[in-house]
């Protein structure tokens, strides 16, 4: 993987990342860094940081029954070390219904914490989609639609799956475990960190996947 | 007469089953196809707990209650489960399968089919929620070749009900995951259900145990998939040893 860093063109996306996040930072006053805690966003982490060192960075927990809280701090201290300084979780009561609450991030991300973002001065967010992750991402991105009232913008929007482990790899970057339990079962190229035993995953079969690799965790809410 | 009632009176009707005492002994099964499953093991105990109660209900099994515990009302007969009991874990261990391969993903999907519909004429059918949503199922399975599992039990009753009802291991068995091909008994000197050679077969509450090395909040009797039957168990396939009482 570290060899794709040099043959494999990754090396020339990291620099459009970087030209992409230089113009963000020069077009907008205030900025943040959707962070979820997964490999794209820390790789984003990263690259931001390199150029504006204070930014702040939003992180959403899925509350103790969807992210265990092994996980969770693991995330938050991920960020820590990559050089966060700036960290902001927000949550949602409804999380304390238990793994039956259901769209709780869409219902509250969107309606409450951007606009509250937004009253703040806060008018971009870079956040790490990429294209090659789903077509409506891609369509999303071709049509440079945003989501909330935020401007965003997406930094690693071309990078592919061996793109983004060939930088953490390259960097050294600290990544949940989750990926090394879910990676050599599901692929390094399929797997993602999501919230687990998630009845609103169940269409993709990942609950089916967590009650095994995550057991766990299965039958408990705190640490 | 309620649904309850009906049940009882069902299981209190069934022939009489011919009791042996309790033997240890090791079943073996040899798959004819890899096993998928829910949970890292597939439990003796829970097993048998189904084909008793196929055996007892007959066709009403399949109308049975799905997400309600009627075994609380059942009556202390030969219908019981023919295992024996220490405090409240049965005898019976997890599976140990072999070759153990480790897990492996295969993903399926569960569409709406339009050749087996009466719902042609609706103008719209609906796939991405309600009835007929469409469904990627990730199948997690072991590819192993044969299943084992350590068992103290009534031999005769344990062996008659499986020789007529069980087919095949895990979950999904009806799009052919975890078919038997052929099973074998064989007699144990120890009981080797709850501890072998100071590892645990199965998830044992920590009140059982004097020294254990991992645990986590795990089902120790069945139905597993109720979080009413959890507690702080020892988990299968670590170090333990169990208390003297």
């Amino acid at each position: 993987m570290k060899k794709w860093y040099n043959i494999g063109g990754c090396g020339i996306k990291v620099e459009q990342a970087k030209d992409i996040i230089r113009k963000a930072l020069s077009q907008y006053s205030k900025p943040y860094i959707a962070f979820s805690g997964g490999k794209d966003s820390t790789c984003l982490l990263h690259l931001v940081l390199q150029q504006k060192p204070d930014i702040t960075v939003v992180h959403w927990d899925f509350g103790p029954y969807k992210l265990p809280r092994v996980i969770e701090n693991q995330i938050l201290e991920n960020a820590k070390k990559i050089g966060a300084r700036d960290i902001r979780v927000y949550t949602s009561d409804e999380y304390q219904k238990g793994r039956n609450a259901s769209k709780v991030f869409e219902r509250n991300f969107f309606s409450k914490v951007i606009p509250e973002l937004a009253s703040q001065g806060y008018d971009c967010a870079f956040v790490g989609l990429r294209k090659e992750e789903s077509c409506g991402r891609e369509n999303r991105i071709d049509a440079n639609r945003s989501l909330g009232l935020i401007e965003e913008v997406w930094p690693i929007q071309d990078w592919t799956w061996r793109d983004v482990w060939a930088y953490i790899l390259e960097n050294n970057l600290p990544y949940p475990d989750t990926y090394n339990i879910y990676g050599p079962v599901l692929g390094w190229d399929r797997v993602r960190l999501a919230s687990f035993f998630d009845l609103d995953l169940e269409g993709v079969g990942t609950p089916e996947l967590d009650g095994i690799l995550m057991w766990k965790y299965k039958n408990i809410g705190g640490d | 007469m309620n649904e309850i009632e009906y049940y009882v009176n069902k299981a209190k009707e069934a022939p009489n089953l011919s009791w042996e005492p309790y033997s240890p002994f090791k079943i073996t099964f040899y798959l004819g196809s890899p096993v998928c499953l829910t949970t890292p093991w597939i439990m003796f105990d829970s097993l048998l707990g189904h084909l008793i109660l196929l055996d007892t209900m007959q066709e009403d099994f399949f109308v049975l209650p799905r997400k309600r515990n009627i075994s609380d009302f059942l009556p202390e007969n030969s219908r019981s489960m023919p295992l024996k009991k220490t405090g409240e874990i049965y005898h019976a261990s997890a599976a140990i399968f072999t070759p153990n391969n480790g897990l492996c993903v295969e993903q399926m999907y569960k569409r709406f089919e339009t050749i087996f519909s009466d719902k042609l004429h609706l103008k719209k059918v609906r796939l991405g929620s309600g009835h007929y949503r469409s469904y990627a199922l990730k199948e997690p399975y072991i590819p192993a070749k044969s299943a084992t599992f350590f068992v103290n039990g009534r031999k005769n009753v344990i062996l008659k009900l499986i020789d007529k009802y069980l087919f095949a291991l895990g979950n999904d068995i009806r799009i052919g995951w975890g078919m038997i091909r052929r099973f074998d008994i064989e007699d144990t000197d120890e009981d080797f259900s709850i501890v072998a050679n100071g590892l645990a077969m199965r998830p044992i509450p920590i009140e059982l145990c004097k020294e254990y090395e991992d645990a986590a909040v795990l089902a120790y009797k069945s139905p597993y998939w109720d979080p009413r039957n959890t507690t702080l168990c020892v988990v299968p396939g670590s170090r333990c040893k169990l208390n003297e009482r």
